[in-house]
């Protein structure tokens, strides 16, 4: 039972709410908000159950006269119900994170656009190697865009030149850590236009919350006259 | 004078009066485990008390947008300091105190194995937390780089300054106290029993204590070596995590980790230990599935061991499938507990004395703490919840579950042990039904914040995000918490002012502690009742009940 | 005694699988090399209880059926208090403290332990405190 409202919650377009999550601007994250749909229904199921059972057990067995209660220690049958129950709950669990998870960190052979996105204190530096365009911090708490087309696979190369940062854009429900001397890769597919706040999610150092960008996801037609009008250039 | 201990048989001897030193000089000789349990329990719930306050004054600049009630540099020492606080000095040390009060009178021993070690481990502990705090008075402030520290962030050119100097210090000092008091448990429980005190009657909270120990021998080194390579790249020079010169940051996540993951579960199973002695006696029944419970303990700390780099799922370097499916799997046994913890109070009698409403808030608390932590074992839910409110709002419902209402609960119910008096009733009950609305007030809101997207350990937030009511709301919250804990303050103060007695065995235990009187004697007992199962105490009581037949006093 | 020997051991057997799981679908160093000197940690006390547990009688705190007379006599030798371990720890911490400000902590910890352990030794010889 617990199992088929997990599989109700991953089944794309249903009507589970979204538990405060944003709504995802990425086929990826639509994997992710699909599993955080159906786990928190699943978890919150769970919840009033227990919480059900503790609050029953609460108001039912408030002291009643002076009968010595029953001093059963041992039910071997119960026990063993409630050890197996949790264990495929889990299983059933982990069987859809792999799901989401193969979809999410899936690497495809020839993204559309490739970007190196560099992380330093305080700022991001977005370089787009094949068309030498580069987009930079420039001075404390600007916040620069990163251009991207929608509908096709987006590769970025994540680097840090000092301490340890995080990519992240809360819309696409995706963070990834740039760590010095490590390079991360992961692609993203944009589902629709639109300009997306991005944040720096690993504290480092004294400006954390003022590193902040934007992700712009245009069309892949708006994106080619982009590209041109950009070429080569340097901007901030 | 070293007294050799004989064991006795029931009144054979009186409790014999020493003549010693009295008032500070005491205080510093003294290697009495209950001396030294009361030492660790009040040093701990002072820097609580700090750590609470700074907690305050983070919630109050997150009470606007765009706030500037404090700079941004001193709002990186207060989150700092305010988890370092918590979990390096509070929630291990106050379990540590509790144990070292209770587990001898458990398992009827007339002290800790080594007594001299117990003294040498609290005076570190307390020299540890003065240097770590003692950070703020240092000109460029207290550590300001995360309770985790993580290289090369905590690094000199990036965090140069005497303040973090101390912290590392200061928590080094303190963890080699933790390790030395966790040999001094383990040697306790396999030496110090009293006969008929086979290891599977031990009382869960001696059970737990014991696998606390063995979890803090297990990671304390690997912290302390940590901090010492880290201390190295800061002051001597060394590359250990640091690029430029051949090192591995992510090394240090990994070494990290390894220590974190399991100090949460030091942080958690003593509380869950307390709960577990609180349940049975207030609902009048032995505790359900006690060997069940036990193993379940040491699933728990057998798995908290291999689930480390779940905490490192965002970093992109770990394997991802291993970490999430053992961290799935500790819902398991923690899921026996709470059925066990249920089974306990099926069919009891029970009674809502404040230590029985701190344990029932804590189970309703924790619950929605594993719930999240569950969804937390998911790499793909981890990639956007991470590092987000959500995250702060999961370990904030495990860890005040455990630590403030288990601990407080504990608090309530060995108070009467420990001092021969009660706390007062009524101001106990509204301290519970304060605090448990402040708690929910306060980290449900930010639960909502996590999956908006909030970033933890940001300073400021903008109108333009839609986070402005919840903070509001959470900072309210965390005033009304601040509220039960002055309650608690003013409960002591009556107690002190205004004595109850208690008596003995004032809840009708079932464990030994209840067997000598309040506060106990030194080296402990006079008698021992005869050991047959893992509530010896509440045998001898239902067979006297029985044969009065008069069932429960009232 | 089997019991505790039995903890030990299941410690190193759970290490020495888990370490044995990680290394072989990660071949990741760090957390590897943890694992492995963890399983050190349980074989080493296990080893050493398991011996003894085959070599000595059970005591009466591992009797189920043990009454509490069984355990009369002597438990050990317990201090009526010490000023020691507080001399030791100050010394402790201002050794400690030298890593980060000068040498001159570093002396007066020297000084310290070396009195507090002098100190320790005389009183243990003594058979007293203080």
């Amino acid at each position: 039972m617990a199992l088929s409202a997990l599989a109700i919650g991953l089944s794309a377009c249903n009507g589970l709410p979204s538990y405060g999550s944003r709504h995802p601007a990425t086929t990826q994250g639509n994997s992710m908000f699909n599993l955080w749909q159906g786990s928190m229904t699943l978890g919150l199921a769970i919840g009033i159950f227990v919480w059900g059972l503790i609050l029953y057990s609460v108001f039912k067995f408030r002291k009643k006269g002076n009968s010595i209660p029953s001093q059963t220690q041992y039910h071997v049958p119960l026990e063993i119900t409630y050890t197996v129950i949790p264990i495929l709950i889990v299983i059933g669990l982990f069987y859809f994170t792999i799901q989401s998870e193969h979809k999410v960190d899936k690497i495809v052979p020839n993204p559309a656009v490739k970007v190196t996105v560099t992380a330093f204190q305080w700022g991001w530096k977005f370089n787009y190697p094949k068309q030498n365009i580069t987009i930079a911090t420039t001075n404390p708490g600007s916040r620069p865009t990163l251009v991207i087309p929608t509908k096709v696979p987006v590769r970025i190369n994540l680097v840090s030149s000092d301490v340890i940062h995080s990519f992240y854009v809360p819309k696409f429900l995706f963070k990834r850590q740039a760590i010095p001397g490590v390079k991360n890769t992961f692609d993203f597919n944009a589902t629709k236009p639109g300009t997306y706040l991005g944040e720096c999610s690993e504290f480092c150092g004294l400006h954390h919350d003022n590193m902040l960008f934007y992700v712009k996801a245009i069309t892949p037609a708006a994106f080619k006259v982009w590209l041109a009008s950009n070429h080569g250039k340097a901007t901030a | 004078m070293t007294v050799t201990e004989e064991r006795s048989t029931i009144g054979s001897h009186e409790p014999s009066h020493h003549e010693g030193p009295t008032g500070l000089l005491k205080w510093l000789t003294s290697t009495d485990h209950k001396v030294i349990g009361l030492s660790y329990i009040v040093t701990s719930l002072i820097l609580f008390a700090i750590s609470g306050v700074l907690a305050e004054l983070i919630r109050t600049q997150l009470l606007f947008p765009d706030n500037h009630f404090v700079s941004q540099h001193f709002y990186n020492e207060l989150f700092t300091m305010h988890g370092s606080i918590m979990m390096y000095l509070f929630v291990g040390p106050f379990a540590f105190g509790l144990g070292n009060y209770i587990v001898p009178l458990q398992i009827g021993a007339p002290d800790m194995s080594f007594p001299r070690l117990n003294a040498l481990s609290y005076w570190l502990y307390l020299f540890g937390s003065i240097i770590t705090v003692s950070g703020f008075f240092t000109a460029g402030g207290a550590a300001d780089f995360g309770w985790y520290a993580y290289a090369p962030l905590s690094n000199s050119p990036f965090s140069p300054g005497m303040g973090e100097n101390l912290w590392y210090v200061g928590i080094g000092i303190a963890g080699l106290g933790t390790i030395l008091t966790a040999v001094n448990f383990v040697a306790t429980v396999y030496t110090l029993r009293a006969p008929g005190m086979t290891m599977w009657r031990m009382p869960i909270f001696t059970w737990n204590m014991f696998v606390t120990s063995i979890l803090a021998l297990l990671v304390f080194p690997v912290l302390t070596a940590a901090f010492a390579l880290n201390l190295a790249d800061r002051v001597l020079g060394a590359h250990v995590f640091t690029v430029s010169g051949g090192g591995i940051p992510v090394m240090y996540q990994h070494l990290f980790w390894f220590f974190g993951h399991p100090e949460v579960y030091i942080a958690a199973l003593p509380y869950f230990g307390i709960v577990t002695e609180i349940l049975p006696v207030f609902s009048r029944r032995p505790v359900f599935g006690y060997k069940g419970l036990v193993l379940a303990t040491l699933a728990i700390a057998g798995l908290s061991m291999g689930v480390w780099a779940h905490h490192m799922f965002t970093t992109g370097v770990v394997l991802l499938p291993f970490f999430s499916a053992l961290s799935y799997l500790i819902a398991v046994p923690t899921g026996i507990k709470f059925f066990n913890w249920i089974g306990t109070m099926w069919g009891g009698q029970l009674t809502f004395e404040p230590p029985m409403l701190f344990a029932i808030g804590f189970l309703l608390v924790f619950l929605w703490g594993g719930i999240t932590g569950v969804m937390l074992a998911s790499p793909p839910l981890d990639f956007g919840t991470n590092a987000t409110y959500f995250v702060v709002s999961h370990f904030h419902y495990v860890l005040i579950a455990t630590t403030v209402f288990a601990g407080f609960g504990g608090v309530y119910y060995w108070y009467p042990k420990m001092t021969g008096r009660f706390l007062h009733h009524g101001l106990g009950k509204a301290q519970f039904w304060i605090l448990f609305i402040g708690m929910n007030v306060t980290f449900l809101p930010q639960d909502i914040l996590g999956s908006m997207g909030m970033p933890r350990r940001y300073a400021h937030y903008y109108p333009g995000q839609h986070f402005t009511l919840l903070n509001q709301i959470s900072t309210v919250g965390a005033y009304i918490i601040s509220i039960s804990m002055i309650l608690f303050i003013i409960n002591f103060w009556v107690s002190w002012k205004k004595p109850i007695l208690s008596g003995p065995d004032p809840w009708l235990g079932h464990t030994l502690e209840w067997a000598t009187t309040s506060p106990p004697p030194p080296k402990n007992f006079t008698s021992l009742p005869p050991i047959y199962s893992d509530s010896p105490l509440w045998d001898f009581r239902l067979k006297e009940m029985k044969e009065k037949g008069e069932g429960l006093p009232r | 005694m089997k019991t505790e020997a039995k903890i030990f051991i299941s410690v190193a057997l759970f290490f020495l699988i888990i370490f044995l799981i990680y290394w072989y679908t990660s071949f990741e160093d760090a957390g590897s090399v943890m694992l492995f000197f963890s399983m050190g940690l349980g074989a080493l006390p296990g080893a050493y209880l398991f011996w003894w547990s085959r070599r000595m009688d059970p005591r009466p705190e591992d009797l189920p059926d043990a009454t509490i007379a069984s355990g009369q006599g002597s438990v050990g030798a317990f201090p009526e208090g010490s000023i020691w371990p507080f001399v030791i720890g100050l010394g402790v911490t201002s050794l400690a403290l030298t890593i980060v400000t000068n040498l001159w902590m570093g002396s007066i910890g020297i000084f310290l332990l070396g009195f507090a352990i002098v100190g320790g030794v005389r009183e243990s010889r003594r058979g007293g405190s203080l």
